[in-house]
């Protein structure tokens, strides 16, 4: 029993590292290599010259200019969008709250493809075709954000607010003071994820950038892919792997942080 | 420094259903320790907490200092809360925790440091001010909650059971502790607990609830001595009182088996307020065993023991009342429960002859249940 459990966690490991694996090592083999069949799995001869051809083939340095300029942006504004409305449906009082809370959750559930034909056409109205603006702004709404957060919030001993009120702390104070330093696990993991997510956008930035000035990261690596008829599949998971090195860089650091059992001791039993 | 004043003060959560606290007259004095006590669900807490402004005032008017406070927000009516739980922030030392609300305030930093200090050395808190409630003991903690309210110098103090998560030795402790720093502070004191021992020594005055409904409110011994109704006199006292249904008077006298013998020394100006029945309670040590065995000297009634709990200094025997079938009398619950000397010996399945002592026991109106005494 114990056996077959291990080979299951083994096959699933297998199952994500593989594919990793594969792009790490084509990213280092020469085109011939990669095509050789059988096929290799140490890179022979190893060519490290894929990594210079991405920088010196496409605008990598912009690229990841923009993917940063983006991701923070987006981060921020829905971390702090995120909590503020959490915090609000959370905690104070006004009419059709529950109702309003649904058409937020009612938002998560409408495919992001469904809406973005009628977006493009708005932003493009507006005049926000290759700008940051454009790419930005339809990709801030929080509904994931204000749901998760809402209900973390939700699950905080009543008893600390009640104190934090009976100690006429103040409405905003409450929620930097008392509420936020309980929730930082929930925050970071809010974070990581709309970190991960914003970084590896693609469909919508495709749309809206047509020229290198905005293009982030994943939508320029196509440009890499169909610069010569035939995909040199070497650069391309060469710009793959430098992709994802920073949000793995990011996710190493935050993944430290979100530990657990920041109310203990705040309420007994 | 303040007086509180309930008029008739409800709660109603849902209109359909009896109010949670239900038009409650109630006033504390200046500086008093009153203790709101009743059964789980009784709305002692939601009183509590509607002096604290933690819930509404649906009908009715709260006063503090002769002002209406029924729609002033928690943190305007100056009063301090310790809750069961202690709600202590996690994420602030002692020290932080003590401050926050003198902070809230704007209270200048010295005079938050002052304070804080001086509620530290009262509670014995110094050491620990720099410690976060994380890594503190369950009476630790109690203390900083209690220090939390104290540097406030708030016009009264609202405790929730805060002793209910101690254990038994630190609850006995801290209990007089409260009851001390309270009266070297002098605030008035609103305090909720299910537990009777804790009402009966903190208290200057005890507040019997029972369904949202005030039962009585005196001091303790008054509770324990006259109590106003058979829920009083069984809420209050441990173990509980026996309650006697179906007593007959006959001749101005009400007795146990009919005979002059048996007179329970029921006062004659209580005989008129009755009908020809009342309920009678005995308190454990108001039964005096007077006989074992077969031999039953008169007026007493025959019971077997049941069940023996020795306390050390003294015991207290379960007794099933054996009643003859033609007898009108019937024991709530089927049980005696009499409290004896330590030096007495007895087991399980004696038979003793008990017999209430005379002037010691307290007669209820069989219908409205409430004690003779206290109807006019």
């Amino acid at each position: 029993m114990k056996v077959i459990g291990y080979l299951g966690l083994a096959l699933v490991v297998a199952m994500i590292l593989v594919p990793v694996y594969f792009i790490v090592v084509t990213s280092l083999k020469t085109q011939p290599d990669i095509y050789s069949d059988p096929l290799t799995w140490i890179p022979n001869p190893l060519q490290p010259g894929n990594y210079s051809y991405v920088m010196e083939t496409v605008n990598f340095g912009t690229y990841l200019r923009n993917s940063i300029i983006i991701t923070v942006i987006l981060t921020v504004v829905q971390v702090a969008l995120g909590v503020m409305s959490a915090y609000a449906f959370a905690f104070l009082r006004f009419p059709f709250r529950n109702a309003l809370f649904l058409v937020v959750v009612a938002a998560l559930m409408v495919p992001n493809q469904i809406t973005i034909i009628s977006n493009y056409a708005l932003v493009a109205s507006l005049g926000w075709r290759n700008t940051f603006v454009g790419i930005i702004v339809p990709l801030a709404g929080v509904a994931f954000g204000a749901f998760l957060m809402r209900n973390h919030f939700l699950s905080l001993p009543k008893e600390i607010m009640e104190a934090a009120r009976m100690d006429g702390t103040s409405f905003l104070r409450t929620l930097w003071r008392v509420v936020l330093p309980m929730s930082w696990p929930t925050v970071v993991a809010f974070t990581l994820i709309t970190l991960v997510n914003e970084w590896n956008q693609y469909l919508w930035p495709f749309l809206i950038a047509d020229t290198d000035v905005v293009t982030p990261l994943p939508v320029g690596l196509t440009r890499l892919q169909q610069n010569e008829g035939l995909t040199n599949w070497g650069p391309v998971m060469a710009g793959t792997v430098l992709t994802t090195v920073p949000i793995l860089i990011v996710y190493l650091i935050l993944q430290k942080r979100m530990i657990k059992g920041l109310t203990a001791g705040a309420v007994k039993g | 420094m303040a007086r509180v004043e309930f008029r008739q003060a409800s709660r109603i959560y849902d209109p359909n259903r009896p109010p949670a606290v239900n038009r409650i007259d109630l006033t504390i004095d200046d500086g008093e320790f009153l203790v709101l006590v009743g059964p789980s669900g009784c709305g002692k807490s939601t009183t509590l907490r509607m002096l604290a402004g933690l819930e509404p005032v649906d009908e009715g008017w709260i006063f503090i200092d002769g002002v209406d406070v029924s729609e002033v927000p928690a943190r305007n009516r100056d009063t301090a809360m310790v809750f069961q739980s202690y709600a202590l922030y996690p994420n602030m030392t002692a020290r932080q925790n003590m401050a926050f609300a003198l902070e809230n305030a704007k209270v200048p930093a010295g005079i938050i440091a002052e304070k804080v200090a001086a509620a530290a050395k009262m509670l014995e808190l110094e050491p620990l001010l720099d410690t976060k409630p994380g890594t503190m003991s369950g009476g630790q903690r109690q203390r900083v909650a209690m220090g939390r309210a104290i540097v406030r110098d708030p016009k009264v103090f609202c405790m929730d059971e805060p002793l209910s998560n101690l254990d038994a030795k630190l609850r006995v402790s801290t209990r007089s502790q409260i009851a001390q720093l309270q009266r070297e502070l002098g605030v008035t004191t609103v305090y909720v607990t299910h537990d009777q021992t804790e009402a009966m020594t903190m208290g200057d005055r005890v507040c019997v609830l029972k369904d949202g409904v005030v039962q009585q409110v005196d001091t303790p011994t008054t509770l324990y001595e006259k109590p106003i109704n058979t829920f009083v006199a069984g809420f209050i006292g441990s173990p509980a009182v026996t309650l006697m249904d179906g007593i007959t008077i006959r001749d101005g006298y009400a007795t146990l088996g009919g005979d002059r013998a048996s007179d329970l020394g029921m006062p004659r100006e209580l005989v008129g307020r009755g009908g020809s029945r009342v309920t009678v309670g005995v308190r454990p040590e108001s039964w005096e065993v007077v006989g074992s065995g077969a031999a039953a000297p008169a007026g007493s009634v025959p019971a077997r023991v049941n069940l023996v709990e020795h306390l050390g200094s003294e015991l207290f025997l379960y007794c099933d009342p054996i009643l003859t079938d033609d007898s009108p009398v019937t024991v709530r619950g089927q049980r005696v429960i009499i409290r004896e000397d330590k030096r007495h010996n007895f087991q399980a399945e004696d038979v003793l002859h008990i017999k209430p002592r005379v002037g010691e026991c307290t007669f209820f109106d069989p219908q409205s249940e409430v004690n003779l005494e206290y109807v006019a």
